[in-house]
């Protein structure tokens, strides 16, 4: 090294006055103790193993993780987790890429620009939280405190925030559930009280054996499956389906027939794939219910469709098919043939009708079998309610429902967990507003804008995309003691999500964000990201808060087992840069709010109550698994049938439970966090089947499913016992005491009230089955679907290992060239590696495409590769590269959801090809929120093809 | 060290390592202004010089209006190293040096080993990725500084053993990435203060980390 | 019966999902462009005839490999007794012969990893590394079924421990109880392209040949 002095001497006593370590001292580094480096240095280099749960997708696998001097090496499927069984898909074993990748949000930063040019600094915790409390204080004086919206985009580990949200109180919660296939989950809602039925395939299955003892069953007993517009091979929210779909098919000679307009994954490796036009699924399962219904024969074996004895479980069942019959002897306007009959079916879905009649007979004469509908399809249709509806009928009429083998809506069956923690506890709580001049108290939670307004008033889960006219023209209650009441929405809180993309078409979203009022103030006074990543909606924050990652922070899956199963999202590492925990976030605040004189914050439940988090956990599985001890076999025939379990596993099986006899209940010794670390981080509770009718006895139990009358309920507004029950009564009467003043939502179909039992409604924007739109069938000669592509979501398309596969064709390797600097061999001898710019080869790397039938394709001109625009008839376009195929039905066109026109740096390869990858949002109506529960009909819309 | 060390030499490197430390570890304060106003360079011989010197004038350039430009910088320092969206200059060496591209690599358990023979550790350790460049550039500072002690008490046993410690890192692991991280910074900016440091960087590289 | 190791994958099992492709990187930090395991896909037919081909690839640990053979250094890439055929880091001079004359592409040079062993007595008759240091070439790198995982009494490379659809099977094909053997013994069986004679020991259970020719990419091309 040399040293040239004379270099220094001009500043060298400016330098050590400005900067020299004896003045500043040492600020990143500490001098370890001897013992202390001693440590380190025989504990370096060695693995710890964790069991926690993953969250990069929502299926939550239960995961191995091995990490490395605090680094993350391995990840595998945790082997006690019935969900996955010791298996990880690609996205899951590709965590790291997302951990550490440099791109991750790492400070609080604070808007400085204008909300969208994304310029930034840096503050400090303590500012920010400042910041913040101060804002929401000044807002909760001014406005009230619904004026604030929490929402937290991904379910997971969300509590913290509801908790927070609630105590500060605003009602306003929600999360995915409320922009993700909402109508797919109404009818099991309506129905069973519960969400989203699967088959009965998840192995191992903890089962009590006639011996009194549990063993794991590892069998299939599944003879059909039908997925209609479910792709679990591509979108694995319910990873099991992966391992059971095939197993199954080849360990029990199960047949699996896939109904999807294009040839996913899942339809790929069916034994028939049926694809009709987009967003006639419902006409297809109302054909079958039809066919099923004229067709049984309980004394011809080949014609034994309905499992009758499924009567005895069922409230409401005239009414119902009443309703349904009623419509056989109506003409549809659109063909002039019967509703539902296997014609009227055939010239609408364009599948044939043996096609239809033979689904029809196959599912209704093999059992066990299970009917499904996904997101792909129902679930995101403007009418997919009825869809919805039907088939959950359907599983129900034909015995399957919850029959070994069957179709389980494990959302009624799996383990509960939350409990207190999310502070829903304080919706309760009385407030005073003054309506007109009166003043009025009654809940808080009776302030919920979609519930008690007059807009989508079912929106059971919210309506995330008619927030943006909530913070357009705010919010007027229409029903319920806060009638008249109006607030505007002043902060958006969005934790986890990216609405801006997602919620809605973005440009609706951008509008809504960026509109001021005539003060030039942003209408939403306070916007605020909080998330592990950079996503298109920090843009439209003032304030971006860093959250630790999935790895680096503590809470549960509980996801969608077929029986009672609970595990760990252990911390792994601990939280990056300045990233912070749900927990710490949420106590800061309540901190901050109290220290601003807020006193509706009690430190009793905040700081003080949860000193740790591994306390706020073990509050969450206090309530676990909270399921009944109901079904064949009887999950523990020591306890009584009915009762509510509660408690760990061994405890409740060795008996260490008490008998509550007057609530009910069976309460072991609380699960915690501790027992799940001690137990491969899962805890695991007996399956059984059948679970709406005593063990031993033809007759319901009253204790499962979770409706009013806690039987199968076919109607919805109904009286029983002097008693006004059903799933619709609660808005029914609501809208009674407002004088039958209907909401917007049912006003588009020309309804006031919501109905009885069975509906009917057409879907939008299809020339098909709605005449309205029969005149653009010629000049949008496409209907265009969506669908997740697993590979290609926000956080994927930041992992480079995800861009070196391709996905059916919505996600295929089509980049254009670009370079950019990767890591490359030096050869001078020195490095083993340098960073330099590389060329990527133009169709080497992964990114959103345009799927099209390949005759389609041929017709119109374009061929694989080729870049072409689509645009809608209402003028909303978005452009992208062609793959054509035969695995598409013609007239039919799919794109991923948010894989194209990434408009927020951070998105890795995603950004950089935003201008030749669709945007599906960018095309979607932002006016067709569908009439139930205002979810926006994401797969209803037509397009033209045009060569660019 | 392949020369005998100077102590005034070994400070005056100690100390631009620990003012480049200040430079990229956070926001400039008005405190840090104020002294880089001091630091006059009469002839800019080389690239350390002419960065500390662009540095100096444009804060010169602005003292009229401080807190504007305190501001501004504060934006320009997180556009460049924080995000929220892709930030320019990662200040990561794995970054520069990872196959993945990632952040805690090898290379970043590596520097901590380093960090580790010489008794020492980051603050939040498994928090804050070892390889931040202003950690690193604290190492070094404080080699040179335990270096300049040793030679005072004249512990020549001590002071060439982190003197040597030094020059490895500054060799073994600063040269192979500061130059890239620093073009990133140059091509990256139109500040003429983060033009400046960028420059020093390079400068403090090219004359003190090359073999 | 000393163990003889074997992979199978049951076709009618994969779902496609790729997850052994990404768990191989994540478990043996292969770069980006260069694949120790690969699923090829591949679409074919017309409609309503479509369909989508799902195809595992990886080192078919063959019983005559031409690796081996090409190899000019004594040692460098051998096939151990349990089956397994691997490079000794140590000793191979990356002059890439093997990767060359592997018919199934499964063998690329490690972009990151220099050579170690010093080339030049081999300069002589070995062209490819003619004039080069050791530290100019890189080792050539594969599928070696997780050695590091065999060695530490893991019996199961990670491409079978994150399997999906649960369709590969590692084992003993020596030990008729192992599962693999019962698999195999149930089962025709079939492996990618035995035409070229190398006798490939990675089995597939695959009722649709096309999946052979439709998806028939070299693992590294």
């Amino acid at each position: 090294m040399q040293l040239t002095r004379r270099k220094f001497l001009q500043y060298t006593s400016a330098l050590a006055g400005v900067a020299a370590l004896e003045n500043t001292g040492l600020l990143s580094l500490r001098k370890l103790s001897e013992a202390e480096a001693a440590n380190m240095r025989t504990t370096m280099g060695s693995y710890k193993v964790t069991y926690t749960a993953d969250a990069f997708c929502p299926a939550e696998c239960g995961l191995e993780m091995w990490t490395q001097d605090g680094v993350i090496k391995k990840i595998y499927g945790n082997q006690e987790v019935p969900m996955n069984d010791g298996t990880c898909c690609a996205k899951g074993a590709s965590g790291q890429q997302l951990v550490y990748s440099p791109y991750r949000l790492k400070h609080p930063m604070l808007r400085v620009g204008a909300r969208g040019d994304g310029t930034f600094k840096r503050i400090s915790w303590d500012e920010a939280i400042d910041l913040l409390g101060n804002r929401l204080t000044v807002i909760k004086k001014k406005y009230g405190a619904e004026s604030v919206i929490m929402d937290c985009g991904d379910v997971t580990d969300r509590d913290h925030y509801h908790r927070i949200a609630h105590a500060y109180g605003t009602p306003h919660t929600c999360e995915h559930g409320a922009i993700c296939d909402v109508p797919r989950r109404h009818g099991p809602k309506l129905i069973l009280g519960g969400k989203r039925i699967e088959p009965d395939i998840m192995t191992p299955k903890l089962v009590r054996q006639p011996d009194g003892a549990l063993k794991k069953e590892y069998g299939y007993k599944t003879k059909l499956i039908i997925y209609n517009g479910w792709n679990p091979f591509v979108a694995t929210r319910i990873y099991y389906e992966c391992r059971g779909t095939v197993g199954a098919q080849v360990e029990n000679g199960c047949k699996v027939v896939v109904i999807d307009p294009s040839l996913s994954n899942t339809a790929s490796r069916a034994d028939q794939w049926l694809s009709p036009r987009a967003g006639t699924d419902g006409d297809l399962f109302a054909a079958m219910l039809r066919y099923i219904l004229e067709n049984d024969n309980p004394k011809d074996a080949g014609r034994r469709y309905i499992d009758w004895e499924m009567k005895k479980y069922v409230t409401g069942w005239d009414e119902f098919m009443d309703t349904f019959k009623a419509w056989w002897s109506k003409k549809d306007p659109i063909n002039g043939l019967n509703y539902f009959s296997a014609a009227w079916a055939a010239n609408r879905t364009g599948l044939t009708e043996k096609q239809i009649t033979g689904l029809a007979h196959d599912f209704g004469i093999t059992k066990p079998a299970a009917l499904i509908w996904g997101m792909q399809s129902p679930g995101h249709h403007y009418n997919g309610y009825c869809c919805s509806i039907i088939g959950t009928v359907l599983n129900v009429i034909t015995g399957n429902f919850d029959a070994p083998g069957g179709a389980i809506d494990t959302e009624l069956v799996k383990c509960n967990k939350g409990g207190p923690a999310s502070g829903s506890g304080f919706k309760k709580r009385k407030v005073k507003r003054t309506i007109n001049g009166k003043v009025v108290e009654d809940e808080m939670g009776k302030l919920h804008m979609d519930n008690y307004g007059g807009r989508y008033p079912a929106a059971w889960d919210d309506s995330v995309a008619d927030f943006p006219h909530a913070f357009m023209h705010g919010v007027e209650l229409k029903y319920g003691p806060f009638r008249g009441h109006k607030y505007p929405i002043k902060a958006f809180i969005q934790r986890t999500g990216n609405a801006v993309v997602t919620g809605s078409n973005p440009a609706r979203w951008i509008e809504a964000l960026t509109a001021k009022d005539a003060s030039g103030e942003y209408k939403v006074e306070l916007s605020v990201f909080i998330d592990t990543l950079n996503l298109e909606s920090a843009l439209y924050a003032d304030l971006i808060l860093p959250e630790a990652g999935y790895t680096e922070r503590m809470s549960l899956a509980d996801i969608y087992p077929s029986h009672q199963v609970i595990y760990n999202r252990d911390e792994v590492i601990k939280p990056l840069h300045e990233c912070k925990k749900p927990f710490e976030i949420m106590n800061l605040l309540a901190k901050k709010l109290r220290d601003l004189g807020d006193m509706d914050i009690d430190p009793k439940d905040f700081w003080e109550k949860y000193r740790h988090e591994e306390d706020f956990v073990d509050e969450m599985l206090s309530v676990s698994p909270g399921r009944v001890n109901v079904g064949t076999p009887l999950p523990y025939p020591q306890y009584p049938e009915g009762f509510t379990l509660v408690g760990t596993p061994d405890s409740l099986e060795s008996g260490k439970a008490k008998v509550d006899e007057k609530n009910k209940k069976v309460v072991g010794e609380p699960v915690t966090v501790a027992w799940l670390r001690e137990h491969h981080g899962v805890a695991i509770w007996p399956m059984s089947w059948k679970r709406y009718k005593k063990h031993n006895a033809d007759e319901p139990n009253k204790a499962f499913p979770n409706t009013d009358t806690k039987t199968i309920e076919f109607i919805w507004d109904f009286e029983e016992g002097g008693k006004r029950k059903g799933r619709y009564s609660s808005y029914n009467k609501l809208i009674e005491a407002a004088g039958n003043e209907g909401p917007k939502g049912l006003a588009d179909i020309g309804w006031t009230k919501f109905p009885k039992t069975f509906y009917w409604f057409e879907t939008v924007w299809n020339p098909y089955t709605n005449p309205a739109y029969k005149k653009y069938a010629g000049e949008y000669p496409f209907q265009l679907i969506c669908g997740r592509v697993h590979h290609a979501m926000s956080g994927t398309q930041m992992v480079p290992w995800l861009g070196e596969i391709k996905t059916e064709g919505t996600w295929q390797p089509m980049n254009e060239k670009f370079s950019c600097e990767v890591p490359e061999p030096v050869v001078d001898g020195k490095d083993a590696m340098q960073t330099a710019s590389k060329t990527f080869e133009k169709n080497s790397y992964s990114v959103g495409t345009i799927w099209m039938n390949l005759g389609d394709a041929t017709l119109a001109g374009v061929k694989n590769g080729d870049l072409v625009e689509l645009k809608t008839p209402l003028g909303h376009s978005t452009r992208g590269k062609v793959f054509a195929s035969g695995g598409m039905r013609p007239g039919v066109i799919k794109l991923g959801f948010a894989t194209g026109n990434r408009f927020s740096k951070g998105m890795g390869a995603a950004y950089e090809s935003r201008k030749y990858t669709p945007s599906h949002n960018d095309l979607m109506d932002a006016d067709s929120l569908s009439p139930i529960t205002g979810f926006p009909a994401y797969a209803d819309m037509l397009v033209a093809v045009r060569k660019v | 060290m392949t020369t005998p060390m100077d102590i005034e030499e070994v400070r005056g490197v100690g100390d631009l390592f620990s003012l480049l430390r200040l430079i990229f570890m956070a926001e400039p304060s008005k405190e840090l202004l104020e002294q880089l106003l001091k630091i006059e360079t009469t002839e800019p011989e080389n690239d350390i010089d002419r960065g500390l010197e662009l540095m100096r004038r444009d804060v010169q350039k602005n003292r009229n209006q401080l807190d504007e430009y305190l501001e501004e910088l504060a934006v320009e320092f997180a556009r460049l190293f924080l995000g929220p969206q892709n930030p320019v200059a990662i200040p990561f060496a794995s970054f520069y040096l990872s196959e993945t591209r990632q952040l805690m690599t090898e290379v970043t358990i590596e520097v901590r080993r380093q960090y580790l023979e010489a008794g020492m550790a980051v603050k939040n350790l498994y928090q804050i990725p070892d390889d931040h460049l202003a950690i690193e550039l604290e190492f070094a500072a404080w080699l040179a500084d335990e270096t300049a002690k040793n030679l005072k008490k004249g512990d020549t046993g001590m002071a060439s053993e982190s003197g040597a410690r030094l020059e490895s890192f500054l060799q073994e692991h600063l040269a192979k990435w500061l130059p890239l991280f620093a073009d990133r910074l140059s091509a990256g900016t139109k500040s003429d203060f983060y033009q400046g440091a960028a420059m020093a960087l390079k400068g403090m590289t090219t004359m003190y980390a090359q073999a | 019966m000393p163990k003889k190791y074997a992979l199978l994958v049951d076709l009618r099992k994969c779902v496609g999902c790729t997850s052994c492709q990404v768990s191989c990187k994540m478990e043996n930090a292969v770069p980006l462009g260069s694949f120790r395991s690969r699923v090829d896909i591949a679409d074919a037919g017309e409609y309503p005839k479509a369909k989508r081909m799902f195809f595992p690839k990886m080192c078919n640990q063959c019983d005559k490999p031409p690796c081996i053979k090409s190899c000019p250094v004594k040692g460098a890439t051998f096939k151990r007794k349990d089956g397994v055929v691997v490079v000794d880091r140590r000793k191979c001079i990356g002059c890439g012969r093997c990767v060359t004359d592997c018919p199934y592409g499964a063998r690329f040079i490690h972009p990151n990893i220099p050579v170690t062993n010093d080339p030049t007595p081999f300069a002589k008759t070995v062209k490819e590394v003619r004039g080069k240091k050791a530290a100019d070439l890189r080792v050539v790198d594969k599928c070696d079924y997780c050695l590091h995982r065999l060695d530490a009494g893991i019996e199961e490379p990670a491409c079978v421990r994150n399997c999906s659809g649960k369709s590969r099977f590692f084992g003993d094909v020596n030990d008729p109880k192992s599962e693999i053997s019962r698999l195999i013994a149930a089962n025709k069986t079939s492996t990618w392209s035995p035409e070229f004679g190398t006798k490939p020991g990675v089995y597939f259970i695959a009722p649709d040949k096309d999946v052979f020719t439709a998806a028939d990419g070299p693992i590294n091309g």
